[in-house]
Formats: C-alpha cells, structure tokens, sequence
C-alpha cells in the first residue's frame, strides 16, 4: 500500500471520527491533523477508536496486520501518533519491517 | 445497546474450556444455544456440534490476535467472552519461587487483559457484549498459603473494573465471578483437609458447584443487564474485604 493512499484512507476516517464526535469543521481533516496534545483534533477515546478502527481496516481490507500500540510506539521521541501523516509513516515502517526477512536491517536492506 | 440480531446465533468464547470450570461454563452456554469456542494449550479433550476448540495461550499476544481472527473468520461476531483460564499454585509465602509467581501474573492476569483487549475489539463492532472473568473468594478471604493466586486474582478484579469503565461506551460490560472452592482439578490438588477448613469458614458451608457459577453468569449475560458492569459477585456468603 502507497504511503499516498494510506494517508487518504486514514484522513477519510479522521473526517468520519469528527463527524461521530460532533465537530462542526470535520471537513478540515488532514495530513498534518494533530492526534495528540493541546491541539488534537479528537477527543482521546476518539484517538482510540480511530486507532482501532485503522488497525482493523488495515487487516481487514488490505490484508496488512500491524499492532499499531507497541512499547515502541510509546518510546519514540517522536509520536508516531502525532499526526495523520506520521502514523502513515508508521505504519508503512513497521508493516516493512514484519515482511523483512530476519536479520535484515532498513540500512542494509537499503543499501 | 444492541443485543443480538433476531435469528443470529450468539458466539461465546470461552478460555481454559478443556476442563475445570471452563469446561463446564462452555457446556453450559452450549445447553443455552450458543456457538462456543473454546481455547486451551492442549487439545479439548470433548467434543460438540456448537463448539469450535483451538490451541491458543491466553498470555501470547500472537496466539491470542489469532485466536480472535478466526473467532471473525468463522462466526463474524462475538458476544460473549469467559476468561477461565488460570493457573494456581498452593504454597507458604517462605517456600513460594518466583516463577510460580510469574507464570500465574502471566496466565491469569496478562492472559485476562490480552484476550479482553482483542475480544473487546471484535465486540465494539455491534455495540454488544459480555465479559465475564473468573476470580476466587481466596482474594476477600486473603487466603494464607496463595500469596501469588490472591495477588494475581485481586490483579484481575482491578483490571475488569478499569475495563468496565472503559469500555462501557462500546455496550460492552465487564464483570467478575468469585467462586467457592469447586471440585475441580485446580482444588484436588490441595489438600482435603486445606479445603475442608476453608469450607468450614464459608457462610455457606458446602462445596461450590458448577451450577451456582452458571446462575451468576447467566444473570450478568442477560440482555437487561447492560447497567450492570465492573462488578464482582463472590460465592458462597463471602462477601468484599
């Protein structure tokens, strides 16, 4: 799956999320949409159920199965739940890495 | 809430369903017209036209998000959701080794919170269900000589009720059996005597029984009650520390 095509997947589901939630301006869901902090666009049980919710489209729809909530995830400097776009990254990073054969890094696998 | 579709078959999971109380709540929900799956590390042991086993351990995250997939593969829905698995070990605080600590922490405890997250993801999807785990009046009764199963058991009432509270938004409730000692493997294991004490304490001075777990789990299984959530219900008299 592009990364391109996975950003729109989940922005529609964002838009949908805000919807659910009562915003008056969901139409404003994007790429850049922050999911965590002062500015989050959902409350926090939305960013739960939007996780959830791509968790199960991606394994559902696309046959990519990813657990999206990981020790990792919650210790990297840089949420991958930041954003719409980070996520995406994300998700492509570690959906990568599960089809790499083992012992393969990104860097050699890279070079 | 949106309780079962009229004409569908409601789908139970039932974990440690190879034997013990397991075994007889999976019976039970069969007799009740239910699709049961059941999942242990074994194989089943028994067999029945409504009932689905597979091979799974509660505490593998893998085996457990497997375990779901083809609960939805197969039944495309969920209902209701027994976490019986468990493991016990009886001894003095003094001669107890740490890895019979571990292995109940991680069956009993990691083993209810895993199989509750995956599940409480299929559940979400209608609205609908029921969680129902098994605990032990050792906890109220701060059983000497089960330092780690209290520990592990008191771990799993805390975790329902936070589950309760977090997923109540989903229709989906969360609730805990205690149950009196019950002639199970789990309890033959014990000493008789061990056991006769303890029964001698109970309000209720007699062996728990398969059945009397049945009649609380049915009441929580009901339809009417989606209001009733995060609570724990002890057999045999005894009542909350």
């Amino acid at each position: 799956m592009m990364k391109q095509d996975l950003v729109m997947m989940m922005v529609g589901m964002l838009t949908q999320a805000l919807e659910d939630e009562g915003s008056t301006e969901p139409g404003l869901a994007g790429p850049d949409s922050p999911l965590l902090g002062v500015d989050a666009v959902l409350t926090s049980m939305g960013l739960v159920t939007l996780i959830t919710d791509v968790e199960s489209v991606l394994e559902e729809e696309h046959n990519i199965e990813v657990t999206l909530v990981s020790e990792d995830a919650f210790s990297r400097r840089k949420s991958p739940f930041r954003t719409v776009e980070a996520l995406a990254d994300y998700i492509l990073e570690i959906s990568e890495a599960a089809n790499r054969p083992a012992g393969v890094t990104a860097d050699s696998a890279g070079s | 809430m949106k309780p079962v579709p009229a004409g569908s078959t409601r789908v139970a999971l039932v974990t440690g369903a190879s034997r013990g109380i397991g075994r007889a709540l999976a019976e039970h929900l069969l007799a009740r017209g239910y699709e049961v799956v059941g999942c242990s590390r074994g194989d089943a042991g028994w067999t029945d036209d409504r009932f689905m086993h597979l091979r799974a351990d509660v505490a593998d995250e893998s085996d457990v998000k497997s375990l779901c997939r083809e609960i939805k593969r197969r039944h495309g829905r969920l209902d209701v959701v027994i976490n019986s698995a468990a493991v016990a070990s009886m001894n003095h605080l003094l001669l107890t080794p740490a890895a019979s600590v571990e292995t109940m922490l991680r069956v009993n405890v990691t083993g209810t919170f895993l199989v509750g997250r995956e599940t409480a993801k299929l559940m979400r999807k209608h609205s609908y269900g029921r969680i129902v785990n098994i605990s032990s009046v050792a906890v109220p009764m701060h059983l000497p000589g089960q330092a780690g199963y209290v520990a592990s058991k008191s771990a799993v009432e805390g975790l329902s009720k936070v589950m309760a509270r977090e997923l109540a938004e989903y229709g989906i409730t969360v609730n805990v059996i205690g149950p009196s000692p019950t002639d199970t493997d789990m309890i033959r294991g014990l000493p008789k005597e061990k056991v006769e004490e303890l029964v001698g304490k109970m309000p209720v001075r007699r062996m728990g029984t398969h059945a009397d777990i049945a009649n609380v789990l049915d009441f929580f299984l009901r339809p009417e009650s989606g209001a009733v959530t995060g609570q724990v219900v002890y057999l045999g008299g005894i009542t909350p520390a």
